[in-house]
């Protein structure tokens, strides 16, 4: 109870300093964690425009043709994620906010791709990403890791381009790359000379492959962690072997004779490859367990006991167009179709029954 | 008796932090009636899940409020790490309790203030701010933004605190307890301030339940009701919470619920530095987001709900928040049936209305 009971407070703060600070005269003092504007290094810049896909407000412009990089201050609200995302570390959370303005302000930075080498990856804007065909198996992990949308990966055309223009040539697919047939820059003109000594070349490819495999060991447990391992339902596999040929890691072994389907799954690298390609579609993602292992043994009897009365498939020749579709579509290369000359090469059929479904014409059957 | 005549009252008016609009019916100088209307800041943040990815929506989601906004971010995170499976390490979830209760501080404090200010206290109410920079200047350096924290990510946090600063906070807030003390003790003890609150909206404990009140309105008239018991969020489980309970029912009995949570956060606080356990602060967050979930989380205003449902992308195809100042709305309509004109503005006051928050 009682009256003027802040009385103390009032009279204690008449000998108190300002609680206030005179701002501007007396600066603030800022603390290490403040957010207060978004700064950019324009030297470290590459213009991949991650930034601007991670900004929650749509506050970042990237303009890789006009060579800027700007940053609409009234929409930016210094949450800093675009601070995290930079793959260059060219953007910081500077402490002090941006002057007051009267208008609604875009801060533009002109950005000179020039070279750079931070990371020992080479930036400059004359090199490009290269790929090298001959062992490019267009599994298509470098368009799922590039930031920029810049790749194009056909794997039925056997086709890998890329977009000069967008690519900013940060070397994530590079490093991603199962097969180690991507190259930027000046690597790439390393490589070329190192071509003239193929015998360094070769030993330099399979210290290559180990150390890949050694790193895809790594990579997928780090990166995926727990869940999908990837699984053949071998009832329906017919061991064609065409996932081996198409698995960029080397993680699979088929032996048809024996029936044996095997992935190892820490080189496994999950891309998918395999599975689009497979005549049977058996391939699928799913929860590892031991059951597998037991399913392989059950069908492998039941598949080898049908193949003792294995059947081919046989032409109808009356039917047959010579497309030369069943020849395209046999995983097996069994087939050759030429003008008015079917063969099939019994050794290498696995009686998969691709041809059939393959053939426009119906004059393929069992 | 004399006629009847309605006063608008808001959206812009001196004694309001935020625009609502009552339209008040009155007679004389009684007030009989009272509609609420809102919709005059409506951002439409809820929509805006559809088109950000799940990790960029945090920042949004925090600045559906200024005041709540570190309660916001946790609600939402929680949430999406609900419909995800994800466990956040435990030295996350007590960085976040700490983070929490700093902002109930910050926001008690500001609403002490702001109170005085209906009442025309100003020296008082800027006593309180003055106080509350304290406060502000600890969220500032733990944290990198005064009001709006960015600190709480799908996963976890995003920076750790270090022991030393979290005992040096312990510290801080223990050296200005005397601080506040003297401030409080002019809300309860004064009596030109207990004339305008003792006795002023009655809100009975029946109306209380059965027009859905939370968080301190609740409490004030009795009504046993805290998340923080029921341990669904953070680690208050540890911090052997209970909630403060005044009976009465009216402004003052609001008031004191919020005081007394003032000192309650500080021991909270204390408590948890020292039960804090070493550890990571974050766990790798990947994939989409499919599922739904919904979580509940005890605001410095009261109960706020959140929900959040995947469809398997990367966007969240609903986001719900529901908060305490939407449930406290139809509390005030009624404790504003029956008096005076002059005390509408503190009895809009001590529901601590967040209109911000409920327009999203």
């Amino acid at each position: 109870m009682g009256t003027f009971k802040i009385a103390k407070t009032v009279v204690k703060s008449l000998f108190r300093k300002p609680a206030t600070l005179m701002y501007p005269v007396v600066p603030r003092e800022w603390e290490e964690r403040t957010r207060g504007s978004i700064g950019i290094e324009v030297e470290k810049c590459i213009l991949c425009g991650i930034c601007a896909r991670r900004c929650p407000t749509a506050a970042i412009d990237v303009d890789r043709k006009g060579g800027t990089w700007e940053i609409h201050r009234m929409q930016c609200i210094q949450c800093g994620a675009c601070v995290e995302a930079c793959p260059k570390d060219c953007l910081l959370m500077e402490n002090q906010y941006t002057e007051p303005e009267a208008e609604k302000v875009i801060d533009s930075f002109e950005v000179v791709l020039e070279k750079t080498d931070t990371k020992g990856l080479s930036t400059t804007i004359e090199g490009s990403l290269t790929c090298d065909k001959d062992e490019c198996v267009y599994c298509g992990l470098c368009v799922k890791t590039c930031p920029c949308e810049a790749l194009i990966v056909d794997r039925k055309e056997k086709k890998w381009e890329v977009d000069e223009e967008a690519c900013v040539k940060c070397g994530a697919c590079v490093e991603k790359c199962p097969k180690k047939c991507l190259s930027l820059g000046e690597e790439a003109a390393e490589e070329a000379t190192k071509a003239e000594k193929p015998k360094k070349d070769k030993k330099a490819a399979k210290a290559d492959k180990t150390e890949k495999k050694e790193k895809a060991a790594k990579k997928p447990a780090a990166a995926d962690g727990e869940g999908e391992v990837l699984l053949c339902n071998t009832e329906e596999c017919i061991f064609c072997g065409l996932c081996v040929k198409n698995c960029p890691c080397e993680a699979l072994v088929v032996d048809r004779k024996e029936k044996k389907w095997e992935v190892d799954i820490e080189a496994c690298a999950k891309c998918g490859a395999c599975m689009e390609n497979c005549p049977k579609s058996c391939l699928s993602f799913g929860a590892p367990d031991g059951k597998p292992e037991l399913k392989d043994k059950k069908p492998a009897k039941k598949t080898a006991k049908k193949s003792k009365e294995k059947s081919f498939p046989q032409l109808d020749e009356e039917k047959c167009i010579y497309c030369g579709a069943c020849e395209n579509a046999c995983p097996c290369e069994a087939i050759s179709a030429e003008m008015d000359d079917w063969t099939l090469d019994k050794e290498k059929c696995v009686s998969c029954g691709v041809c059939i479904d393959a053939c426009p014409a119906e004059a393929l059957k069992m | 008796m004399g006629k009847k005549t309605i006063i608008p009252f808001g959206p812009q008016h001196p004694v309001l932090p935020e625009p609502v609009h009552l339209d008040l019916v009155i007679e004389d100088e009684t007030v009989l009636e009272a509609i609420p209307s809102i919709g005059f800041i409506h951002r439409g943040l809820e929509k805006l899940v559809e088109t950000k990815d799940y990790t960029q929506m945090v920042y949004v989601i925090e600045r559906i409020c200024g005041i709540c906004s570190f309660g916001h971010g946790w609600g939402y995170c929680a949430a999406v790490e609900g419909a995800m499976n994800v466990e956040i390490p435990k030295r996350a979830e007590y960085l976040r309790t700490i983070l929490h209760e700093l902002s109930r501080l910050h926001s008690h404090l500001l609403w002490l203030g702001l109170l005085a200010d209906a009442f025309g206290f100003e020296s008082l109410f800027q006593h309180c701010w003055r106080v509350r920079e304290t406060i502000l200047d600890i969220l500032e350096k733990t944290t990198g933004g005064r009001v709006i924290f960015s600190i709480c990510q799908v996963g976890g946090m995003r920076k750790d605190i270090d022991d030393k600063t979290l005992k040096d906070i312990v510290a801080i807030l223990n050296g200005i307890k005397a601080e506040i003390k003297e401030l409080t003790d002019v809300f309860l003890e004064d009596d030109s301030v207990k004339n305008r609150m003792c006795g002023v909206g009655v809100l009975s404990k029946e109306d209380a339940e059965e027009l859905c009140a939370v968080g301190p309105v609740a409490r004030g008239s009795g009504v046993v009701q805290d998340l923080r018991m029921t341990n669904d969020h953070g680690v208050y489980g540890e911090l052997d919470f209970e909630p403060m309970i005044e009976e009465a029912g009216d402004c003052y009995a609001r008031c004191k619920v919020r005081i007394r949570e003032v000192f309650q956060s500080i021991e909270l606080i204390e408590k948890a530095v020292d039960k804090i356990p070493a550890g990571d602060v974050s766990v790798e967050v990947k994939g989409n987001v499919d599922g739904e979930f919904a979580t509940r989380i005890e605001q410095p205003r009261g109960e706020a709900f959140y929900y959040a449902k995947g469809a398997d992308s990367k966007f969240l195809k609903r986001m719900r928040v529901r908060t305490p100042t939407n449930m406290n709305i139809p509390a005030l309509v009624k404790t504003l049936q029956g008096c005076d004109l002059a005390d509408v503005p503190i009895l809009v006051l001590t529901i601590d209305p967040c209109i911000s928050c409920t327009e999203r």
